[in-house]
């Protein structure tokens, strides 16, 4: 045995000459060291994230296991995708730049954005640049010439808060005045109108909480919403705690209506009744119905008066005095498609019982978004129920687990921006791509008229705007005003593939922060500890940030003196304070670091609380923030902002386009609604999309009798189209859409079959390469996600690949 | 074969091909790279190496490279640090060959799975660990290449000190090693490579892996049955 292996080890080394050489050593180095590698991380780790609590199982230093914290009341099956997302062959590895910006500079070969040359370069070759960059725009551009909009669902957590940190780059680094946004893409329309309508934000409150709703409500109404699907996710750790009350709410066999153009996760799981309206027609619907209460005299006058103000001005439109147009449930039917005797029923119906008109944010996505909970809240105030026990209307019982009781514990701080310079501005965050295309020039909004920032650089860091923003194309184009677009993601989404310089960031679970669970119910305080270390060369955004600021030579005003954990203490203490003063005791840090969870009492009166109770009580003494301190019906202030597209009274518009409008140039409308398998675009690209992808397509619902003259069945590739884009998408057919709409989710990640080409085939299903560009109105500005239409078609041609997701097929 | 059947590997050279093909997937071509390759050792180095068939097509292609104009070295290097973020570095989507075992361990590319694991163990047990610089998991095409020239170069050492059991050991380590975490992923990748490579270098790499790890092989074998 030996003989033969020394036989084969003495043979002559043809490289006998050449191994001597000095250059082999440069040529094939070795990548060892001699010494054993640290002992491996083994254990269990307790952390939160915008799907909930979990214990993270490490083996070996490797994340392994997923497990729901044991007090989830129900878990979300999206957590399997947050631990995959982690080690996602998308994940961004190293520092990258786009290689004709590396090459030739800012500005360059803008048009080739988006197709892919990047080139990695060193963490301080990236940072050496990204600094640089901004002093140019200080030094060149000035005030206002860097955009820290970075709009999105950055990671949970307080401290790693990409979003604040990059604007206190901005004012306390750079320190320049910086342009960032106002609102979101998920409440636009709405948050701007209610003040003016209920003097709060409404979308973003506690709701009648869901005790009172299950023992006093008795008709359940959920409006172009789907809280089953929806409340798995939070902007903070989500609690789940409103399923346990929809399942009691069940149980006690009391009415569900889900008025939808789908039959919802909710309407399933509530054994709801279905009813089916026509997408975009909500208002006319809720006129019907006001009409019937009215002519029917069946509304309630003593509220009306007492609690109102301006139903007087909204009457002569409701009974069509002023536009020889009554508002009945027969007008209502032609639009919105609902039988007369089905809208006059429901009115009757809510009106007998005690009714709880729940909203989703859908209805105030589209063209004229302002109108529609406008509306809900005057049928609400007709109902004559706010502020009694489970009656009225609720905008948030989908969001984040609204209307789960409130603890008694401290609210948590956070980092903040560390104090925007003078002279910052912010736009509607839904005008960004317009704010591209008009530097210096006007727009409206909620009654003041502002000019749009002339931009040289966007910094994005935990944001996707190439997903959420709609009208695809048009943005591609936009993008290209800009001389530099840095990303700072963990994900090759399609914005980082768009950007210059591209910053791999440490995933939520490579780092120590901290963050409250529940936005509505501050159940607990969570310790969101390090699971595992960054991989490859990703970097924590605290990180990031701070060697940004040292080398824009503010440092330590950027830092205030304090790293990761000196942060997470200082807002863990900050709380413990609070609390003490509220007689709440809470651990010392090092006791809450390591049980990793603190949960707060939950006082009877929380259980009890009803919205608007105060009010309807003594409508004096606890007046509405409103300038008439009562429900505006009539808003004399929209009155004097005189625009035509938001009228001082809720009315029934026509929008851009719609499903059988006038003029309508397609067929079908597409319902771009949240997706029950990510959170927008996040974990689009990890292991759950084996659940869902048709034909490794983002699914697209169709009725049969679309799909039938189509001549389109369950599994084909369908392309959808319209004037402003084209995508494909995997067809299911199935009777749980109405006909003449099909039902594509938001958040598909864009795969340009040639990539940065406006006009482009999407490969794999972004509904906003369909979606139009346009604010909601002059008052709010908000998108205009709902409102599209399009046709559709089998797809015969040469199939493209998807190929934004690396997941090679093996070979 | 022609003249190429005399030549004969000795266990240094064997070992030293295995950290050179590695260095192509550890790191991007460098303009240091280039000038490397085209000074008087870099040529002599590569003339050595085109004598072994498998090597052929890829010293071809790096010969090709030392041929260029010096001032194009600087657009060449870019022009395959492009292609090598989108075949390596995720940059490609789909369209990439991720040069990590795990990719091909399941159907969905994850990355830091069983064999992550399984190659921090053999580290641990061959008692070295990766430079702290090379930001990369264990099971990386790279380390995995290494450690191959690591069992070789033990191997070669026991057999220098007269320790015939180690040399053995270290002999048959690399014919399982190689089966088990190379030849099962390793023509996978490259399959990728060729597809999607937009340069031909990394084709060429590609290529040259795959038929170098064969032969390799089939001479490990041959050296064991003629025991």
């Amino acid at each position: 045995m030996s003989k033969i292996i020394a036989n084969y080890t003495s043979r002559r080394s043809f490289l006998k000459g050449a191994s001597a050489l000095g250059a082999l050593g440069v040529l094939a180095p070795s990548i060892f060291s001699p010494r054993f590698a640290q002992a491996a991380v083994n254990g269990e780790v307790l952390s939160g994230c915008h799907w909930g609590a979990f214990r993270a199982v490490v083996k070996d230093g490797r994340w392994t296991e997923v497990k729901p914290w044991e007090q989830d009341p129900h878990p979300s099956h999206q957590l399997a995708g947050v631990m995959d997302s982690v080690y996602s062959p998308s994940r961004i590895k190293y520092p990258m730049v786009r290689r004709a910006y590396l090459e030739k500079g800012r500005g360059a070969d803008v048009e080739d954005r988006g197709s892919n040359d990047f080139v990695r370069v060193s963490w301080d070759k990236a940072l050496d640049l990204v600094a640089q960059e901004l002093k140019y725009a200080k030094a060149t551009h000035g005030p206002r010439s860097v955009f820290t909009g970075t709009y999105g669902w950055k990671s949970a957590g307080k401290i790693h808060n990409s979003r604040s940190l990059l604007r206190r780059l901005i004012n306390r680094g750079l320190q320049m005045p910086n342009v960032t946004h106002t609102g979101d893409y998920s409440t636009g329309a709405s948050q701007v109108i209610m003040p003016h309508v209920m003097g709060t934000l409404e979308v973003y409150e506690q709701q009648t909480v869901w005790p009172v709703v299950v023992d006093n409500t008795e008709v359940l109404v959920v409006w172009g919403a789907d809280p089953i699907k929806t409340n798995q996710i939070d902007w903070l750790i989500a609690d789940h705690d409103s399923y346990t009350y929809l399942e009691e709410f069940k149980k006690t066999g009391k009415k569900v209506i889900c008025i939808d153009p789908l039959k919802s996760k909710t309407a399933e799981f509530m054994d709801a009744e279905w009813v089916q309206v026509k997408p975009q027609t909500d208002v006319a619907l809720m006129l019907g119905m006001a009409h019937t209460l009215f002519v029917e005299e069946l509304y309630d006058v003593d509220f009306m008066d007492e609690y109102t103000a301006g139903f007087e001005k909204f009457l002569p439109y409701l009974t069509g005095e002023t536009d020889q147009t009554p508002k009945s449930a027969e007008w209502a039917s032609e639009i919105c498609g609902v039988p007369t005797d089905k809208i006059k029923e429901l009115a009757r119906l809510f009106m007998g019982n005690r009714t709880m008109l729940t909203s989703g944010w859908s209805l105030q996505r589209q063209h004229h978004g302002e109108q529609p909970h406008w509306m809900l809240v005057t049928l609400a105030s007709m109902l004559g129920q706010i502020g009694l026990p489970g009656g009225g209307f609720g905008l948030s019982y989908h969001y984040s687990n609204g209307g789960t009781p409130t603890s008694d514990g401290p609210a948590l701080s956070g980092m903040n921006d560390g104090g925007a310079m003078e002279g910052s501005v912010s736009i509607p965050v839904a005008r960004v791509v317009e704010m591209l295309e008009r530097p210096g020039e006007e727009y409206d909004f909620n009654g003041t008229r502002y000019t749009f920032p002339d931009i040289k650089i966007a910094y994005w860091a935990g944001g996707n705007p190439f997903h959420h923003h709609q009208d695809r194309n048009r943005m591609i184009k936009a993008w290209q005003k800009l001389e530099t677009v840095i990303v700072q993601d963990y994900q090759w989404t399609a914005t980082a593939r768009f950007a210059d310089i591209v910053l791999p960031a440490a995933s939520a679970y490579e780092r120590n922060d901290i963050e409250a669970m529940g936005s509505y119910s501050n159940k607990a305080t969570v310790a969101m500890k390090k699971i595992v270390d960054p991989v490859f060369e990703a970097r924590s955004e605290y990180d990031i940030f701070v060697d940004l600021a040292d080398r824009l030579g503010n440092k330590d005003a950027y830092t205030d003196g304090r790293d990761e954990m000196d942060w997470v203490r200082h807002y863990y203490e900050q709380a413990q304070k609070q609390a003490a003063s509220k007689n709440l005791e809470m651990p010392e840090f090092e006791k809450f670091w390591e049980d990793g969870i603190v949960v707060h009492p939950v006082s009877q009166a929380a259980k009890e609380y009803v919205r608007y109770a105060d009010f309807r009580e003594d409508p004096l003494l606890e007046p509405l923030g409103t300038p008439t301190g009562k429900i505006e019906i009539y808003s004399k202030n929209i009155e004097k902002m005189g625009y035509d597209d938001c009228p001082p009274h809720p009315m029934w518009m026509e929008p851009l386009e719609r499903l059988d409008g006038p003029d309508a140039k397609f067929p079908v409308h597409v319902n771009t609604g949240h997706p029950n398998d990510r959170l927008h675009s996040q974990l689009c690209g990890t292991v759950l999309r084996e659940g869902y992808a048709v034909a490794d397509r983002e699914p697209c619902m169709i009725n049969p009798k679309d799909a039938e003259a189509r001549g389109i069945k369950s599994g084909d590739v369908i392309r959808i189209f319209n004037d402003r884009g084209q995508t494909l998408a995997g067809a299911i057919v199935s009777e749980d859409i109405m006909p003449s709409v099909i039902r594509l989710y938001e958040g598909a990640w864009y795969d340009p079959v040639e990539g940065g080409k406006v006009g482009s085939l999407c490969a794999y299903g972004d509904v906003n390469t369909l979606t139009p560009d346009l604010g909601t109105s002059k008052l709010a500005q908000g998108n205009c996600g709902h409102t599209v239409i399009a046709d559709f078609e089998k797809f015969e041609g040469e199939l493209p690949e998807v190929k934004v997701f690396t997941a090679p097929k093996n070979g | 074969m022609g003249k190429h059947e005399t030549i004969t590997l000795s266990n240094s050279d064997r070992s030293l091909v295995y950290r050179w093909l590695a260095s192509f997937f550890t790191s991007e071509v460098k303009i240091e790279t280039l000038e490397s390759y085209s000074s008087p050792e870099g040529r002599a180095l590569l003339d050595v190496f085109s004598q072994a068939p498998a090597l052929t097509s890829f010293t071809g292609e790096l010969t090709k490279l030392t041929e260029l104009p010096v001032e194009s070295y600087q657009s060449k290097v870019l022009d395959l640090a492009t292609a090598y973020s989108r075949l390596f570095l995720g940059v490609g989507g789909q369209h990439s060959a991720p040069p990590y075992e795990s990719a091909y361990y399941n159907e969905k590319g994850t990355l830091f799975q069983k064999p992550t694991a399984d190659m921090n163990k053999i580290l641990q047990d061959l008692g070295i660990s990766i430079e702290n610089s090379m930001k990369e998991p264990a099971d990386h095409l790279g380390v995995q290449l290494n450690v191959l020239a690591e069992y070789i170069d033990r191997e070669a050492l026991a057999e220098a000190n007269g320790d015939h059991e180690t040399a053995y050991t270290s002999h048959h380590n690399q014919i399982r090693f190689l089966s088990n975490h190379l030849l099962n992923w390793v023509p996978s990748f490259c399959e990728s490579c060729k597809r999607f490579d937009k340069s031909d270098f990394y084709k060429e790499l590609a290529n040259t892996l795959s038929a170098w790890l064969a032969m390799d092989l089939a001479r490990l074998n041959e050296a064991k049955t003629t025991t």
